[in-house]
Formats: C-alpha cells, structure tokens, sequence
C-alpha cells in the first residue's frame, strides 16, 4: 500500500539477481527474506526453526557477513549480496565445508545444518584458520539438538586444512 | 529381554519379536520388492528420526546381497505398503526389523543362488555373489534377475536359514567398514540442501494453517478474545477462515506470511482462561517438586529377585529403614556401610530444532470419506488407529505416509500435529492442509519428560561386597503415545469437544518391566546383591502432560544409581572401578569398563587427584546395560568446576553387539552423551499457572557450542553377539559420570538435577 507504483528492490541471491516488484505483503507489512526464499524462490535449504531469532537455522550470508534470515526484512536487502546453502555448493562443486560434513559425518538429524555451514562459512571468509575457540565462538548461537557438535568442530577445522580426520582435536582451554 | 537373532550369522533361533514381524508381514514382497527399473527397495515399518535407520537397513540388506547400500532403496513407511512394526523407539529398530530384514534378505540370497545354480547347472557352494552379480565359472548375472516373482511371493521361513551354511555365496572379506558404507546419503543430502524434510513439503492448492491450543490442558476458551482474534485476523488478505470447536482454534490462510502476522497479534493476546487448570504451585518451584511427587495418588509395584509383584508384599520384606538424610554410616554391628540418598530431576522437555509438522487432506462423503496425512510420527499405524477413534474413521479410510521431519527423540508433538492438520482440513475439504506448530507451542505443548525422585538405600561390606539394595521411584508415567488406549493420545482430541462424551485426557503409563519399563528403566542394578527391591510409584495425577522422552527413567535412575555406587566406595575408601569390578560378573560388562578405564587412563587420573589435587578438576565413572537387556555402555567424565561445570572431556565404550554400522553408532553414542550432560548440567522446564513458561530457546536453554566436550567412542564388536541399538545407551551413564566427576571437582554431592550454579551452592552448603 505504501509502495510506490515503479518500486523496485534489486539484490544478488546465490550469484545471480533478484529483482522484486515490492518487498512487502499485500496490506503493506515487512516479510522477511526466510519468507521469500522458502515460499517464493523455493530455496528451502534454509530453515524455521523459531523465527525469533534464537537458533541460528535461517543463518545466511549477507555482504559477507552470517545474518538470520528471519530478522532481516526483505526491504533490507537492497543492493545485498546474499549466500544460502544451495548457492555455497553443490554435488558437483561442494564448497570444502560441505567436503568436510559429509567426510566427518557431521550432522545426524541435519536440520541444524544448513545454518552451521552457513556461519561457519562466514567465519572461514574473514579467518582462514580459525582455531577450536574461534570455532566455538562462532557457532555459538546455532543450536544443535542431535550433538553433534564435536563433528562440527572437526569438520570446520579439516575444511580449513587444520586438521586431517585421523587427527584428534587439541586440547579445548578450561572455562 | 535380548533378540535372540544374531546379525550376521543365521544360524540362531529367530527372537519373539522378530517372528511376531513375519506373522505380521509374512511374505517376502512385504519386506523386499524389485522396482520396474531393477531396483531393490525395503519396505521396514520402522522410521527416519535423524538417527540414521534407513541407512542402518540399506547396510544390513546391503551385506545379505552383496549390493552396495546405494544400490537399495529403503521406502519411507507408509499405511498403505510397509509391516506395521508399531513405534521407533526404545533403540530396537536394528534388533527388530534389521534382524528380520537379515533374515528376508538371506532367504532372497540363497534362493537366487539356486534358482542360479540350476539355470546354469552348477553346484551351489561354487556360486559367488559378488557386487550384486552372481557368478560360477564363465557364468555371471546380475542378482536382481534372479529374485523372481515367485521367490518374491514366498512366506518367509520362520527358521534359521540353512545352519550349515549361513552364509552361503557371500565372500569372507565383505566389510561392512568400507568407506562408503560407512556414509549416511542423506547426510550428504542434508549438507548439499538437497534433502527435502516434511516442513518443505508444499502441495497444488495447498492452504497453510494456524492450530491453536490452550497452554494448560483445561484451558477454556473466551468467547470475546476469540472474536476479537477472528476479526483481526480475517482483515488480513490471505487469511481464508478463522474457526474453532470448544477450545481449539484453527486459521486457514493462503501464505505463510499471513500466519506469522496472527502470531505477532496473539503474542500479545491470549484467548484461552486457564485458571480451571489449577496447576499446582509447587511444580512452579523444581526445590520442591519431589515432596509434590511423594504426596500424590500413588499406584505402587515392586521389582525383586522373584519379578514383578505386589508393593506391600515386597515392602513387608525390605522394610526400609527410618528416614535420614542423604549421608553414609557404618553403624550396623558387622562393619557394613549404608548409604541412603534421594536423588531428583524436574520436568525435561524434547526441544528439537525443528518444529512439528503436518499435512492433512479429506477426500470424498460418506463411506468414502478419506483422510490423508503426512507425518514425522514414530508410529504411523498406531497414529493411524487414534486417528480414526478421534474421527470416528474406519482404519482402511485413514492413509497415514511418514517424510521425516527434525530430530527426535521421544514422543513429542509430531501426533498432536497430525491430528491438528486433520482437524483444520475439515474446514477446506479437497485441499492439502499443511500445519507447522510455532516455537511455543513446540517448547510448551509437547508432551514433557517427567520430574522424577528416586530415593536408594544400599548397604556393602567392609570388603566392598554389596549387601542389600532398595530403590523408590516417584514419577508420572512415562508413556502417553497414541495406540494404546480406547480414546485418542492426541491433543487437540482432548480439546475440541469439552462435553461428557469427550476424548479423556490420558494418564500416562509404564511399559511393562519385559520391554524396558518407563519410570523404572534401569533402576535394577546389574551388580550381583543378595537382597535388592526396586520400588515403582506412579504418580496418578497428570497436571501436566508427560511421555517418553529418550532413554525414558533410565536417565534419572543410572544418576542416583551409579552415585550411591560411587558414596559408597568412597566410604570404602575403595576406587570406584575396582569397586564396580568387584559386584559384577557379566564379562561385556567387566569388558567395556576396563576398556574405557585404559581409553581415559583411569588409574593415572585418580592417582593425580589423589595426590596434587588440581583444583576443582574431578574425573567420574558412570555405567549401566540399557534397559537391563540391551547395549552396555561406560562412560569416564573430565570435569572442571568453577561457577559452573564444565566438562572436558568424554570418554566412553560400549558394546552394541555386532556392528552393523560403526560410524553410525558412534554418532548415535556420542549424539546421546552431549544430550545427556546438556539434562543433567542445564535443563528444567519452568512452569507457571498459565502452563509451561520455558517455551522459547532463551527460557529453556540447551547445551551450545562452547560447552560441549571432547567426545572419544569405543565400540567393542563381538561379531557374534546379537545388535542391539545405540541411540539411548550412553544417556544414564553419562549424566552418572558427569555427577562423579562433580562430586570429586567439589568434594561435596550434588543430588539434584540440574548441576547448575543453584544446586551446585546448595550441595556445597548442605
């Protein structure tokens, strides 16, 4: 309603652009981008877990940066460059992440997945060798249910070439 | 009690369980078929919950037929095609239906084999089977052409397949360690985001739907609120109905979008009264919630030596001694030590990341009224059965098709949903309904696991014999799943009609002792006692909705069980593992704790506690046989206590019987001791008088990266001991060894679930 009639909102999504005749809902209220991704673009790789913001399952990458999909508006995205799961990789071109998960087995329910690889996508762009800490510290707010977590660790540590599976992991500090 | 079916040998006599699935299903085409492009698919009633089941099936069919598991197909259960094999639970799937897939898949392999030898007139021991290929001489063709229609057609034997030669075509040197085998497909898919789980499932047509409960089980609806909510929510473009019956609550909408904007409208209202629930204060505070347990309805019964009997009977003969506080004496005239101790855990709840999902559709009027739903339940006949009591539908009329969902790891709300999406597709007759509950209603409508206390007396000798031991447990049953009682197991069913006529709500019951028991689960202690009683009192009352949730009381009851283990050889001043080793005879067991004493250098670690104490570092030991008959398991804890407890490491081995998927049961192991320390260390529902408060992930927090340990798994593999499953095993033996350890960090025992910083400064003070 409070669009304007030549509106416009331009974005990168996986590589490619996106342009949307308006960014919000019929009767003129925001929707965010884990809204249009799954019931629009049909990318459902990322995932509703809470849509508060608590779980970290609608992880995303935007301009580099891991964002949760279900706080970010749609009319934030313009000129954005955004990432799913299904733009890092694919069967053909896995991105070294989704190598090491399927090499360490690093998920068992793997709903909590997509958004894990996400963030730690993010972190290996801005911290190629991250160590077990960094890791921990990253993945913080992404929650797991199934525990898995120390697979995770491995998997983000061999993905960064610190680690080769044979290889235990070093000694966490105390807290 | 143990399958007596061996994996992979076929020379045992086929388990109970296992001929009930044949009587069941008895045909070969009811477990394994061939596509029309050649292809093997398995038909197991058992489902996908995240664990790794269907890859665990491809594995066992996988090494009967010498395909490799991508080669197999295993069809998501469904009403219409799979053996109803009841529910997937209490870690039996590989014991159950693996054992009578081995013996389908072994009775397919040896009458290919002759079908074969006769078509090419060779003798049969000189047929190999050989990746998927049968071979003898020049001869060679692919083993699927060799399954005919009438092999297909056969009844399974109910025999071991041919003793003397068990595994006739199979080559020595297959190993079910090969890489690829070891890998789950769906893992990969998952990691790709290709999978497609039920909360992705969109349908032509399809309206998405909103299901409404009250937050307390006798939560009446307000006229006025609902009005107001329905005119709200029906100025929302795309909201196509808003309706109700009694107290349950339905919008129908043609996005997701327009739902999410009713949520933010009924964040800030309610529309329910729930001031009938009159949830009782002191479940509002965990510090008391055991004196509430004790001062219910009780149904009380007794395990002893003799079995399951009578209370008072058993009681009359373990008189217990007079109350006293949790301490050890050594006061009787012989020098024996006793300790008594109660030991509690509040209310637990499922909180899986994924949020409960189904799809509901109704089709055609009067006799050919049909539903159809899809869903993540563990039990898709049973769901199917209560289904139909709650819309009054023939069984044949209800067509119910598992896609797996989230992790799960009990009876959470994936029934209630199902019932929810059924409900709500009355009002859009012909259309798909797709209903996805919200966080709350995930957190604080799913059945809880329940508060527990268990009290133990026990008494050893001054040699470090046990004496005597006597266990009493309060707890609400821990079962409430659909296909057990004459009136649905379903929520919404309790909910919609509030007359005399309706749904009652369930009381929630224990699985007999033989299939593991609930309240009771692993409360008898493997040690070898002359005299031992394990008292059982079911809380009658049901303020709150309880079911199983993994490894159901034997959370609870390995705690307190393995730390009085503990109280009592510190009183001996005796090491712990010694002590265990002293009071147990079963080798496997004896087995898996010397191996996880060598894989943490137990003795090198309580020589160093002993001597250069590290402040507040603690090593513990916890174990248990899971259910009494199924994996055993020991876990060796690190501790390092500050403020809170951190733990550091986990080192644990168990023997799961033989192997049928290594690296699969190592996950499942390790998957359920990081979810163990995240109960024990962290989690406690809270509840309010307006239902359960701890419904969104800051409210009920759950173990983060950062807090979890280094994880090392040993699995010892008789080859000739049946499997058993992994996933529940390691949940008792954990927390108990994480309760040891805590106990050495502080020099001071803490008794009360959660080990957080408040029960932590209680136990110091006491």
């Amino acid at each position: 309603m409070n669009t304007p009639l030549n509106f416009t909102l331009n974005f990168t999504l996986n590589a490619q652009s996106v342009t949307l005749s308006t960014a919000k809902d019929p009767d003129g209220h925001e929707r965010s981008l884990l809204d249009l991704l799954r019931n629009e673009l049909g990318l459902k790789a990322t995932r509703l877990g809470c849509a508060q913001g608590q779980c970290g399952a609608c992880t995303v990458i935007k301009d580099g940066q891991a964002i949760l999909a279900c706080e970010t508006w749609i009319s934030d995205l313009e000129g954005a460059k955004i990432t799913t799961l299904e733009g890092l990789g694919n069967a053909h071109e896995p991105h070294p992440l989704q190598t090491a998960f399927i090499e360490v087995q690093a998920a068992q329910c793997g709903f909590c997945t997509s958004g894990i690889i996400m963030r730690s996508a993010a972190l290996l762009e801005h911290n190629a060798k991250p160590t077990v800490k960094e890791i921990e510290a990253a993945l913080h707010s992404n929650l797991c249910r199934c525990g898995v977590h120390e697979r995770v660790i491995k998997a983000v540590l061999l993905a960064s070439n610190g680690l080769t599976t044979t290889d235990h992991l070093p000694q966490r500090g105390t807290p | 009690m143990i399958s007596e079916t061996s994996l992979p040998s076929n020379t045992r006599p086929l388990s109970p369980s296992v001929l009930a699935n044949l009587k069941k299903s008895p045909t070969v085409r009811d477990w394994l078929d061939i596509s029309a492009c050649g292809e093997v698919q398995i038909h197991t009633g058992k489902v996908e919950i995240g664990q790794g089941i269907l890859h665990a099936m491809a594995s066992i069919a996988s090494s009967q037929l010498s395909l490799s598991p991508h080669q197999i197909k295993v069809m998501a259960a469904n009403t219409l095609r799979s053996p109803d094999e009841a529910v997937t639970s209490g870690s039996l799937s590989i014991q159950d239906s693996g054992a009578t897939l081995q013996q389908v898949c072994a009775q397919v392999r040896v009458r290919s084999i002759n079908a074969f030898a006769k078509q090419y007139a060779v003798t049969i021991k000189d047929v190999v089977l050989e990746e998927g290929f049968l071979q003898a001489g020049e001869h060679r063709a692919p083993l699927v052409s060799f399954i005919t229609t009438s092999i297909l057609d056969e009844a399974v034997s109910l025999e071991p397949w041919d003793p003397k030669q068990p595994n006739i075509g199979l080559k020595q040197s297959d190993n079910p360690k090969l890489e690829e085998t070891q890998r789950r497909p769906d893992l990969a898919q998952k990691v790709l985001g290709e999978f497609e789980y039920i909360q992705d499932i969109l349908k032509p047509q399809m309206l998405w739907g909103l299901v409404l409960h009250p937050r307390t089980l006798k939560g009446q609806l307000i006229k006025e609120s609902f009005k107001a909510f329905e005119s709200f929510a029906l100025q929302i473009t795309g909201v196509t109905q808003v309706v109700h019956d009694a107290a349950l609550v339905g919008v129908l909408a043609k996005s997701e979008q327009a739902l999410s904007r009713c949520n933010a409208y009924l964040e800030l209202h309610t529309l329910w009264d729930e001031s009938r629930s009159e949830l009782p204060s002191e479940l509002q505070n965990n510090q008391v919630l055991a004196s509430w347990l004790r001062s219910q309805p009780l149904q009380s019964q007794s395990i002893t030596p003799e079995g399951v009997g009578d209370y008072s009977t058993a009681r009359t003969l373990n008189a217990p001694n007079a109350p006293n506080p949790s301490k050890t004496q050594s006061d009787s005239a012989d020098g024996a030590l006793s300790v008594k101790a109660t030991f509690t855990r509040p209310y637990v709840q499922h909180a899986s990341i994924g949020l409960c999902t189904a799809l509901g559709h109704w089709q055609g009027e009067g006799e050919e009224r049909r539903l159809l739903v899809i869903t993540h339940s563990q039990g898709i006949y049973n769901l199917r059965r209560d289904l139909g009591l709650a819309f009054g539908l023939p069984s044949q009329n209800i067509h119910v098709q598992h896609h797996p969902g989230a992790g799960c790891y009990g009876h959470n709300g994936a029934d209630d949903v199902a019932y929810d999406a059924a409900w709500l597709a009355q009002f859009a007759p012909e259309h798909w309904v797709r209903v996805q509950w919200r966080r709350s209603d995930e957190l604080g409508l799913s059945p809880m696991s329940p508060a527990m206390a268990v009290e133990i007396s026990a008494t050893a000798s001054p040699s470090g014999q046990l004496l005597s031991w006597e266990t009493d447990i309060w707890s609400q049953g821990h079962g409430t799943r659909p296909g057990r009682e004459s009136s649905p197991a379903l929520l919404g069913a309790w909910q919609v009609d509030q007359s005399s006529h309706a749904a009652p709500i369930l009381v929630a019951i224990n699985a007999p002792l033989q299939s593991g028991g609930g309240a009771e689960r692993n409360a008898v202690p493997l040690y070898t006692i002359p005299q031992w009683a394990v008292h059982n009192h079911r809380v009658l009352s049901t303020p709150v909705r309880v079911s199983a949730l993994r490894s159901l009381g034997g959370h609870v009851n390995v705690f307190a069980l393995e730390s009085v283990m503990d109280m009592l050889a510190q009183s001996l001043k005796m090491d712990p593992l010694t002590f265990r080793l002293n009071n147990l005879t079963d080798p496997r067991a004896i087995a898996v704790l010397k191996e996880v004493a060598n894989m943490s250098q137990w003795s090198l670690q309580q020589e160093k506690q002993q001597g250069e104490r590290q402040d507040s570092e603690g090593w513990g030991l916890g174990f248990a046989k899971y259910k009494n008959t199924g994996a055993y398991c020991a876990v060796v804890a690190q501790v390092v206590v500050s403020e809170s407890v951190r733990v550091k490491s986990l080192y644990i081995c168990a023997d799961v019987g033989h192997v049928v998927h290594d690296d699969g049961a190592k996950n499942q192991i390790e998957g359920g001791a990081v979810q163990s320390m995240s109960l024990t260390l962290l989690e406690q529902a809270q509840l309010g008088p307006e239902g359960v408060i701890s419904k969104d992930w800051e409210h009920y927090p759950i173990a983060k990266f950062g807090q979890t340990p280094q994880i090392s798994v040993s699995l010892i593999d008789p080859q000739q001991s049946p499997s058993v499953g992994a996933g529940e095993c390691s949940i008792g033996p954990t927390a108990a060894a994480i309760a040891n350890a805590v106990s050495q960090a502080i020099s001071a025992r803490i008794y009360n679930m959660p080990l957080n910083a408040e029960n932590l400064l209680k136990g110091l003070e006491s």
